[in-house]
């Protein structure tokens, strides 16, 4: 985008000073930010030579429906900004100092995406739930729990304005957002997430929470659609006795490419994280996991896992797992395992030789690898959609 | 064991101890007469003047140049222990201290004979050993086989002889497994390489002793660069040992080796390493081995010395049946930055690696874990596991574990685990509930965590190993 | 020699485990003590051998005339203080063997690698236990029943003044457990000091102790004689403590 374009951007939209000024300065920053390339490391195993952010045609809103109970304020960004612009502007990209090109581009571009705020001693009831339509168009969004509160919280991403079949190789859709999480003193989020995009379009999620001292946040992940799907979600665990957990499964089929990263940072004592993802893959698929904890030096009595598996059901599938640690602490534990694999052709025949069809045996044996990741979840609701969703995209492909 | 209650106790008991790393076995250095010392730095004109003072053919100096051009074009490693601090203007790429090798260690100069008298190395032939390559700043300057062994075929000499003797085997295999520009260190040793051992086995013969080389750095600012090369041919087997010492310095010194193995259909080698350089030197060694049908290579690495070691053995299983055994034990002390591991590329069906990883820190030293299981389309039936476990001593040291895995197979099996934590209280408690004093039940403990490796050496090298451990972990309680 | 606890009381996290508890035992004898599970017993043990983890809030460990709840637990060994672990740590890589004499030459200053070892042989065979078990590594892999064995081998081998022996009946079967409480009795009759921690009687009708201790909720509630110990086979801890 031109920079009499951008400013022509920011003059149309009536946003508060606050926000112009600071779209202008990442505006900067994304301008002189050139495309990663393939040696910088977590760019290794990632081909978006199709993705250029620098010609992304952006236009209008983001088209996003929300649900939610009373008990908590829900609204969709460009509203929110007349209302809690104060708010925002605390909290806005706060998490995002070092901000890559995709980052400072959403930071410059955002439109649209969604504000919750649940009030101190709110445990909120009804989940709030959020359908995104998306586009090229990049969506921020905030969620901040203030203390001892409680909220489930379910995003949906879908495109159901973008024709699957059409397919723009020359300037693909690229769907971007930036979503930013506080868990203030002892609350409580799980925060579900889906990613079922139709396969013409590149989608960049960046996730980044902030877990103060006794709060908690589970975070529910499924990634199922797009042509190639890249998600950051990191979490900040600052205050003592903060928790993490992360739960996420991929399937991916025909050329799709699934890249998941997962960073927990340890920054104080008495801290735990548990993570555990798992993936299938089918056709010509592939799969990268990059998972790390951190543990800094002062962040004693923390206890870590991360566990990170792949299942190949087809022979061009690829699947590059990375669960790295970086421990600079000594009383702590931390492990990780991983795994890739077949189905195996014990399971299969035990299944078969009870009557059930190859197909069926297969798909038996996703559900059971899936079910370790699915039974932590705590919504059926969601839970459900997510197998209904692998089943669909996995055995019927 | 490191509740707040025994902690205000030991301090009532005694003063907190900073213990330096114990050298006095192998720190010392001697003063020798040079035949020839290189001038400081890198240059075409010191490359040429090396292969002028070997003798050797053209195809060798045009090889060394090459790489030389990429060594000076490709840039340190973006990733990794911080190596900007290595002098490349200052050092010595080439010494040679005698005129002769020797098959006699009277033959020796004194100086020298001596350096490796009190390093037991004779002695350690008598006793135990089939072979001898003793390696004194740039060149090999003693190297022998048991006559036996001889008599089947079995070659085993310094590289630079292998080139003149051997030249039609050497030029078969030299450069092929790691190439020149395999990365920035490997382009170095190419271009400057000296020394290091050559060794054939016959088809069929089983080697059932060691063969031992063994490298000394004595100048201070010198770059050791030696190259190996070794040969098994079909279903023979040999075990091959090398340890590297070093004199202290404050100077920094620089080893870049390179090792190349070809384990050749039902060829069953295996190779370990003591490496207990001083913490001066700079330690960065590109190792490769190519194992065909059914061929088995073990890579027994043992990283106790030097400064920075990045080194991560590896095998690339070519043929059905192959199968890669990796041990790497690291331990870091104050100053010291253990990067190590193991990589396994599986290209052929019914491949098999194991990687095992354990490494200690202390006293702010950090061990990496860094590895690679990749599996290419085809490989069907590859199975690989990895077992890292890092135990960090003291608040002071850090550990970091970095495994990749490749996998673009889907008829596999693969699995990685890792551990980091620190000594569990509970085994402390058990071992000194019996008497132990902390600091023994933590030196037993670690012992018996390196224990895997251990076992697997001949007995007296398993004993000077646990001498070192030990000596590694006085002061552990602090 | 005696042991003597003094009105001990213990927390672990703020949480109280022990709230009083005194007893002595001297060279000789052999005292049971029984209750229930989660009533402070094992916390008992570890406390007496300091492990760190939990805090002494008020009372004395008198053992050698020191009051020595400020030893760490090597220093309680030389003293001869011994536990007979409920559920003994594993310790890879390090052999029995090798532990045992660590241990062995620690606590006896200038002992010799021969008496050691005929010691351990002949202990070995006190307890039916196969010569080859010493070289396997520490607890790694033992079944529970070699698990105690192995204990109290090293309980026969170091031979303490005064011994806690956490559930070592736990875990037998009846050929086991008689050879285990033969090996015990023979260890008390030569004048060694025993603290019998057990949750059922059964060991009871191998070895008569002198004095049986029932303690619940952190609390020593009877002490007696070993007629206690039928007691409470016949009313169960409940009838004990109501009584």
């Amino acid at each position: 985008m031109l920079v009499t374009d951008f400013l022509q951007m920011i003059k149309n939209r009536s946003e508060p000073s606050w926000l112009k000024q600071r779209r202008l300065d990442t505006f900067t920053k994304f301008s002189q930010l050139k495309m990663p390339d393939s040696k910088e490391e977590e760019w290794r195993y990632i081909d978006i030579s199709q993705v250029n952010l620098d010609n992304v045609k952006i236009d209008g809103y983001t088209d996003i429906s929300i649900d939610f109970g009373n008990d908590v304020i829900v609204l969709l960004m460009k509203e929110a900004l007349n209302k809690f612009s104060d708010m925002i502007n605390e909290h806005a990209f706060s998490l995002f100092t070092d901000a890559d090109k995709f980052v400072s581009f959403v930071s410059s571009f955002w439109n649209n995406g969604v504000f919750v705020y649940v009030p101190k001693n709110v445990q909120a009831e009804l989940p709030v739930t959020v359908k995104i339509n998306n586009t090229n168009n990049p969506v921020y969004s905030l969620v901040v729990l203030d203390e001892n509160s409680k909220l489930n919280f379910v995003e949906e991403n879908v495109a159901d304005k973008i024709n699957p079949i059409v397919s723009d190789k020359i300037n693909p859709i690229v769907s971007t957002s930036v979503t930013e999480i506080f868990v203030k003193e002892n609350s409580k989020l799980n925060f579900f997430c889906s990613q079922i995009l139709p396969e013409n379009l590149y989608s960049f999620y960046y996730k980044r929470a902030s877990v103060e001292r006794g709060a908690e946040i589970n975070w529910f992940l499924g990634s199922f659609g797009a042509k190639l799907s890249r998600w950051k979600v990191e979490t900040f665990l600052k205050g003592e006795n903060a928790k993490c957990q992360k739960y996420g499964i991929y399937a991916g089929n025909k050329n799709q490419h699934h890249d998941i990263i997962t960073k927990t940072f340890h920054l104080v004592p008495h801290t735990s994280n548990n993570i555990l993802v798992k993936g299938v893959l089918t056709g010509r698929a592939s799969s990268v996991y990059r998972g790390l904890i951190r543990i800094e030096k002062n962040a004693q009595q923390t206890l870590s896992y991360m566990g990170a598996h792949t299942l190949l059901l087809s022979n061009k599938a690829k699947s590059n797992n990375i669960p790295s640690l970086e421990i600079e602490a000594n009383d702590v534990r931390a492990t990780h395992g991983s795994s890739v694999g077949q189905l195996e052709e014990e399971k299969l025949f035990y299944l078969m030789s009870r009557g059930l069809d190859r197909k069926l045996a297969e798909n038996i044996i996703v559900e059971g690898f899936l079910e370790t990741v699915l039974n932590k979840f705590t919504s059926d609701e969601v839970r459900e959609k997510f197998r209904a969703i692998t089943n669909e995209r996995l055995l019927n492909a | 064991m490191r509740g707040l209650k025994m902690d205000k106790m030991k301090q009532q008991q005694k003063p907190k101890l900073v213990i330096e790393r114990d050298y006095s076995k192998y720190g010392f250095s001697v003063d020798v007469d040079y035949l020839y010392k290189a001038r400081k730095g890198l240059s075409h004109e010191i490359v040429e003047e090396i292969s002028k003072i070997k003798d050797e053919p053209k195809w060798m100096l045009e090889f060394r140049l090459k790489a030389l051009e990429h060594f000076i074009q490709r840039p340190l490693p973006t990733w990794g222990p911080d190596l900007s601090r290595i002098p490349f203007d200052d050092l010595v790429y080439y010494l040679k201290p005698i005129d002769k090798q020797a098959t006699s260690w009277e033959d020796l100069p004194e100086a020298i004979r001596q350096t490796f008298e009190k390093l037991g190395i004779p002695e350690a032939e008598r006793k135990f050993l089939g072979g001898v390559g003793a390696m004194f700043d740039s060149e090999t300057v003693y190297h022998k086989i048991r006559e036996d062994l001889a008599k089947q075929g079995v070659i085993f000499c310094d590289t630079d002889t292998a080139l003149k003797e051997y030249p039609e085997l050497f030029r078969k295999y030299f450069g092929t497994v790691v190439p020149y520009n395999d990365n920035k260190f490997a382009a170095l040793n190419s271009a400057v390489w000296s020394g290091g051992s050559f060794l054939y086995i016959p088809e069929g013969v089983h080697v059932n002793i060691p063969l031992q080389a063994y490298f000394r750095i004595n100048a201070p600012q010198m770059g050791q660069f030696e190259r190996t090369l070794i040969i098994a041919e079909p279903d023979s087997k040999v075990h091959y040992i090398e340890s590297c010492t070093a004199g202290v310095y404050t100077t920094k010194s620089l080893h870049a080796a390179v090792v190349e193995i070809i384990a050749l259909p039902g060829a069953h080698v295996r190779y370990t390493t003591l490496q207990n350089w001083a913490d001066n030197v700079y330690n960065l060694v590109t190792k490769r081995a190519h194992a065909y049908e059914n061929a088995i290579v073990e890579w027994l690495d043992a990283n106790i010395g030097s400064q920075v070691t990045m080194k991560y053995p590896s095998v690339y299983l070519l043929g059905q049946g192959a199968r890669a055994e990796i041990l790497s034990v690291a331990f870091a002390g104050k100053g010291q930055h253990q990067d190590t591991g193991g990589k396994a590329i599986h290209l052929a069906p019914n491949t098999s690696s194991t990687i095992t990883a354990k490494s200690v820190s202390k006293d702010g030293g950090k061990t990496n874990y860094r590895g690679l299981i990749k599996v290419l389309p085809g490989a069907i039936n590859s199975r690989s596991f990895t077992k890292c476990d890092a135990i960090i001593l003291d608040e002071q040291s850090v550990s970091d574990t970095i495994p990749y895995m490749e996998i673009n197979e889907n008829q596999v099996s693969i699995g990685h685990e890792a551990t980091v934590g620190k000594v569990s209280d509970e085994q402390l408690f058990y071992l000194m509930s019996r008497g132990l004093t902390e600091q023994q039940a933590l030196t037993m403990i670690v012992n018996g965590f390196f224990e895997a490796f251990t076992k697997e050496l001949p007995m007296e090298y398993a004993v000077e190993f646990n001498r070192l451990i030990q000596l590694e972990m006085a002061g552990a309680v602090g | 020699m005696e042991l003597e606890i003094k009105d001990l009381h213990v927390s672990i996290e703020g949480k109280k485990i022990l709230n009083g508890i005194s007893l002595k035992i001297k060279e000789g004898e052999l005292h049971a003590l029984m209750g229930p599970n989660g009533s402070g017993k094992s916390t008992l043990a570890y406390v007496l051998m300091g492990h760190p983890k939990y805090k002494i809030d008020s009372g004395e460990i008198i053992f050698h005339g020191e009051n020595i709840i400020n030893l760490t637990p090597d220093k309680r060994a030389k003293l001869g203080l011994f536990l007979g672990f409920q559920y003994p740590t594993e310790v890879p890589g390090v052999t029995f063997k090798n532990f045992l004499w660590t241990a062995y030459k620690t606590l006896n200053n200038g002992a010799s690698y021969v008496d050691f070892n005929e010691i351990l042989d002949e202990k070995l065979e006190l307890l039916e236990i196969d010569k080859s078990f010493v070289l396997r590594y520490l607890n790694e892999g033992f079944s529970g029943g070699e698990k105690k064995r192995s204990e109290i081998l090293q309980l026969a081998v170091l031979n303490p003044k005064i011994a806690v022996l956490d559930e070592t009946d736990s875990g037998l079967d009846v050929d086991s457990l008689k050879i285990v409480a033969n090996g015990i009795k023979k260890l008390n009759e030569n004048g060694m000091g025993i603290l019998l921690i057990t949750h059922y009687q059964r060991i009871l009708n191998y070895i008569l102790p002198d004095f049986v201790h029932v303690m619940t909720d952190g609390k020593i509630v009877k002490s007696g004689g070993h007629d206690l110990a039928k007691e409470i086979e016949e009313k169960g801890y409940e009838g004990i403590k109501d009584g």
